[in-house]
């Protein structure tokens, strides 16, 4: 979270680059403003320390459930708590932090078991800790031995190697710690396991099968037979052994499991079974010593049944800042100053980011540099365009890649993109799909946040135009949540909630969505029935209505837009327009950066299309870093590769697209050399014209080399959406780029 | 434990029997706290052999064994039931002829240090005697080093039939090749090796320590004619074993009596006043509140704490209790240094 990026005059920008919280993050550099949930959470903690300390051989577990939208600090209130709790203890906290992945529980235990491998002392320190326990009692016994009894309770004598050095019973000893392990985890296997640590040779077997494997041979003669990943309940339980095994004797130990939301809404599992499981599971931590932090968004409550949420302990909502908070936040990190920001912009940056901190930080990083940049104070104008930078638009996620999944998954492949109802701009619907009769359909709206009245005012008066001309239902889809202020009017427009994205749950709710709409236009529509021929008349009865209330729309639209300023409106138009814009060479799929620079625009267009011909580059990163993902586009975009990327003829696909994307960008520098040449030198020379040809001949020859047509390949792989056609795009592209060249330099010359 | 062998004589080694696979006297290093002062008797600087030092073995805390050296014969003291169990084991096989037939399991179960092995060592010198007066052949064949405790049954099973047949192979006591060549597989081995060695011949066989019944009953089941084996077991798997042809011996923790006992067997073999005597209530104090010890702790500890007093000038005219608190202290000490 405190990436702080350096200022290009030297001055360090005190707002990190990126807020998002890490749980490690730690050091002085951390502000955390001690908001309602901060102070809640920090005193179920005090609580939990404080009943430790006195009395840590009786349970003081605590479960504090934390819910709250992206950004709103869930995993920065968690750091706080584990630095708090740090500091309180002089360092001596044992803590782990998981991701809970979009799947089981079982996947939830493996994530576990992967960091508790990685720090095996964690485990073998409290195993061995309770073989010093059982030796402690031992040893004082006699007063020969009990000066031992010291050393061995904290921790500086190694009761194994004092077992063997003054040769005592072993096996009698051991026998008493899987007793007591038996005692603490509730579960014989694991301290028939976790006892084996303690001697040589098991530890790989016992940690394959706490790492979920099935137990190898040596364990199973002796006894351990389950595998722990072979349920949901098994995975559960095990949670819970190592609830009470970490978090035994006076040592704290804090488990923070994030995003358990997008576990418990995972689709697929059984939820019954496994919500009992969850219910044992905060049982066992609450009976343990162990403080478990449970965060996700606020669907994490929703989704648990009543008797599970009521295990859930102490619950922590995240708020959004206030301005107050927000305005003590900049002081913090401002060494006490609000300059640049003023009283108002403050207020302006809680209102545009909804009081969001992980937004309020980004805009405060954004705004600092560039006061510092303009030598200005922040200005409303500035946070407007900042805002505007962060969330202005739909570039950069796979939203539009998504929603033509979910269509074609759908059986919904009939689709229409950008489908104009009418001429007018109002009526372009982004995803159309035919459904019923007599043209109606369902339509998806796709909108980038709406961060003021004309962005809303659209959003309106699009979902109006579509009710005036077409029977549909209509699904407007946001990136970010509606604000308060404009939600009940675009509800009313659009005839339903919009959908908000979240990768890992979007998918299926749009699939629900569509579903219902779909449903609902089909029952307007029935297919057999009385129904069937007064089906249309009502729909243009329904439609009629719509116009009236679409003119009364707006004309109270017209009235407000008055009142909004016009630079607004321009900049929405603008960005609309941008949107729009095809992907050209030099945006970041092409990773150069602008190659050619000066050339005429129609030169430049013929080298965009080829470029965007050729470069398969991006397409082909993006399928790959898709196939990461932990949701139905993930599995989607692994299906594919799986499927294609062992075909060698991908393989010099790829190739092929490379070459020609850097034969492209080559020959676009040469023609931009020749052309800065020549416009400085007036008209061409014959020796130019003729370098020129040169330039040209030397890209037929090495492209009638390249064999083009092999990009299909790569086509294929990615499934994306049409791409000129790489022959027809570089086919003849450099007779074309010299005849736009020609033409160029006679209308300069005119 | 012990009889009269005189410690710090001499080191030469008696050459009555030797024990096949048993690479014990060529151990270097003891993983004894005390093992810095690993030579006990140096009669030419004039300091006092250590009375607890087991003589002839390199590591001088290791079980008796007078299948290596007659002379350990003397060191058995008769505590907690050891006597007993041994005179229980000679009664059991006063008679061998039933071995003509089948073959034994010999399993004596108890906790670490309360003379399982000793006791091993001291059946089998006793067995190997008592077939070599009916004029029968017999070898000892020590196995018990070769199996890990965390190899599988098979695995071990496997080890300890290669490397019985290896050793009877080099004893050129096989009269075939066919054991030889399937000596990976146990049951092979042991259903063929009767065929392939002499009609006199006897094998005494000491196996590594096992710690599942499983592999206990195998052995049992398994024993070939004029061959009998021997095996430690911890407590609960003694108790957990079916009995049946296998002859069960136990050994266990004791009480104060029996350290004195062992503590007095040792000290009474040296000079009077060549080293403090022990208090007489030296280890009631180590052995307060009726907590028992072992063969093996007491030897451990009372070793450690004459190997100190031994190089000392000034000398205590007795050990108390404290003495052996300070051993404790001083020996944790080093455990605590150690990285």
């Amino acid at each position: 979270m405190d990436a702080h990026a350096p200022d290009p005059t030297g001055a360090v920008n005190p707002y990190p680059s990126s807020a998002v919280a890490q749980i490690a993050d730690a050091g002085s550099s951390v502000v955390t403003i001690p908001t309602v949930a901060i102070q809640q959470a920090t005193a179920v903690m005090d609580d939990y320390l404080a009943a430790l300390r006195t009395a840590p051989r009786t349970p003081a577990g605590r479960v504090l459930a934390v819910v709250g939208e992206h950004g709103t600090g869930k995993t920065h209130l968690a750091s706080h708590l584990i630095r708090h709790a740090t500091d309180h203890l002089g360092g001596d906290l044992q803590w782990l932090h998981l991701n809970a992945p979009p799947d089981t529980f079982v996947s939830l235990y493996r994530a576990l078991a992967d960091k508790l491998t990685d720090r095996r002392d964690v485990v073998e320190r409290q195993v061995r800790r309770l073989y010093a326990d059982i030796l402690a009692v031992e040893v004082s016994r006699s007063r020969v031995t009990a000066p031992l009894a010291e050393s061995l309770l904290d921790g500086t004598l190694d009761p194994v190697a004092v077992v063997d050095t003054f040769n005592m019973m072993e096996s009698r000893l051991l026998g008493q710690l899987r007793d007591r392990l038996r005692e603490v985890t509730d579960n014989s296997e694991f301290a028939r396991a976790l006892t084996l640590l303690l001697r040589g040779g098991f530890e790989n077997p016992v940690w394959d099968w706490i790492a979920g494997r099935p137990p190898a041979e040596v364990l199973r003669e002796r006894g351990i037979t389950s595998t722990l990943t072979a349920t949901e309940t098994s995975a559960l339980q095990a949670m819970g052994v190592f609830a009470l095994l970490i978090g035994y004797g006076p040592r704290p130990f804090v488990l923070v499991v994030d995003e358990l939301d997008q576990l418990l809404t995972a689709a697929g599992r059984e939820r019954d079974e496994a919500l009992d499981a969850f219910k044992e599971l905060l049982r066992v931590f609450a009976a343990s010593n162990t403080f478990l932090i449970i965060a996700g968004l606020p669907d994490l409550l929703e989704t648990l049944p009543r008797d599970v949420r009521a295990r859930t302990g102490e619950q922590v909502v995240m708020t959004p800042l206030t301005v107050a908070e927000a305005r003590a936040y900049v002081l913090r990190r401002q060494g006490n100053r609000l300059a640049p920001f003023t009283e108002e912009t403050v207020t302006q940056v809680v209102e545009l980011a909804h009081g969001v901190p992980r937004r309020v930080i980004s805009l405060c990083h954004r705004l600092w540099g560039r006061s510092r940049d303009q030598g200005t104070e922040v200005t409303a104008t500035m946070v407007r365009e900042a805002a505007r930078d962060l969330y202005g638009g739909l570039r950069g996620n796979n939203l539009p890649a998504e929603i033509r999944q979910v269509l074609v998954g759908s059986g919904l492949d009939s689709y229409v993109p950008d489908y104009p109802l009418t001429e007018s701009p109002d009526s372009r619907i982004d995803y159309w799909i035919p459904a019923g009769r007599d043209d109606a359909g369902c339509g998806i709206l796709l909108v980038g946040p709406l961060l003021d009245e004309g962005d809303a005012a659209a959003v309106v008066t699009r979902a109006q135009t579509a009710h005036a001309h077409r029977d549909c239902e209509l699904l407007l889809v946001v990136v970010e949540p509606v604000p308060e202020q404009f939600r009940a009017r675009v509800r009313e427009a659009v005839g339903r909630e919009p959908l908000v994205y979240r990768q890992r749950s979007f998918a299926d709710q749009l699939t629900a969505e569509l579903k219902a709409m779909v449903g609902r236009l089909e029952e307007r529509y029935p297919q057999q029935g009385p129904l069937v021929p007064v089906a249309p008349h009502l729909a243009r009865l329904d439609r009629r209505q719509s116009a009236t209330q679409h003119m009364v729309g707006l004309l109270t639209s017209a009235l407000h837009e008055l009142r909004v300023h016009n630079a607004q409106q321009f900049t929405a138009l603008h960005r609309e327009l941008h949107g729009l814009r095809p992907s050209t060479a030099g945006t970041p799929g092409s990773g150069t950066g602008p190659p050619f620079t000066g050339l005429p625009d129609p030169v430049l267009t013929l080298l965009d299309r080829a470029l965007t011909a050729a470069d398969l580059h991006a397409p082909v990163g993006a399928l790959l870093g898709r196939m990461f993902d932990d949701d139905e586009a993930g599995r989607t975009a692994r299906q594919a590769v799986r499927v294609r990327i062992r075909n060698s003829q991908v393989h010099s696909a790829a190739g092929v697209a490379a070459l020609l994307t850097e034969l492209v960008e080559a020959f676009g520098r040469a023609v931009s050399g020749w052309y800065d040449e020549v416009r400085r030198t007036g008209r061409p020379t014959v020796e130019q014209w003729e370098r020129l040809e040169e330039i040209c001949q030397i890209f037929d020859v090495v492209h009638e080399y390249l064999p083009a047509y092999q990009l299909r390949t790569l086509t294929d792989l990615t499934g994306g959406p049409e791409r000129p056609e790489a022959d027809g795009a570089l086919g003849d592209l450099s007779s074309r780029v010299r005849d736009e060249l020609r033409s160029a330099l006679a209308a300069g010359a005119r | 434990m012990t009889g009269d062998g005189l410690p710090g004589q001499p080191a030469e080694p008696s050459e009555e029997h030797a024990v096949s696979g048993d690479p014990s006297e060529e151990c270097a290093v003891s993983g004894d706290p005390s093992e810095e002062c690993a030579v006990s008797g140096d009669p030419s600087a004039g300091t006092p052999p250590n009375p607890f030092a087991v003589p002839r073995l390199f590591v001088e805390t290791d079980p008796l064994n007078p299948l290596r050296h007659e002379e350990h014969l003397d060191y058995y003291v008769a505590v907690d039931h050891t006597e007993e169990s041994f005179q229980d084991f000679q009664k059991r096989f006063q008679d061998v002829a039933d071995l003509l037939h089948e073959g034994r399991l010999v399993l004596v179960s108890g906790e670490k240090g309360c003379g399982k092995t000793t006791l091993i060592n001291r059946c089998a010198h006793w067995l190997r005697g008592r077939i070599e007066a009916d004029r029968q052949d017999v070898e000892v064949v020590d196995l018990t080093r070769e199996a890990q405790d965390s190899d599988t049954i098979p695995v071990r099973r496997s080890n300890v039939s290669r490397a019985l047949v290896d050793n009877l192979h080099a004893l050129t006591l096989l009269k075939s090749d066919l054991v030889y060549e399937t000596r990976d597989d146990a049951d092979s081995t042991y259903r063929n090796l009767p065929t392939c060695l002499a009609a006199g011949q006897w094998l005494i066989v000491l196996l590594p320590r096992a710690e599942l019944a499983e592999e206990l009953r195998y052995y049992a089941v398994r024993a070939p004619k004029r061959m009998v084996f021997f095996a430690e077991t911890t407590p609960e798997v003694g108790t957990q074993h079916a009995p049946g042809r296998t002859i069960r011996l136990q050994v266990d923790a004791f009480e104060h009596e029996h350290a004195t006992l062992f503590a007095t067997d040792r000290l009474r073999r040296l000079p009077t006043g060549t080293l403090p005597p022990l208090a007489p209530t030296a280890l009631d104090e180590f052995l307060q509140d009726n907590r028992k010890t072992t063969i093996g702790e007491i030897q451990r500890l009372l070793f450690g704490v004459y190997e100190t007093l031994r190089v000392q000038e000034d000398r205590p005219d007795e050990v108390t209790w404290n003495h052996l608190a300070r051993h404790f202290i001083s020996v944790s000490r080093r455990l605590r240094e150690q990285p």
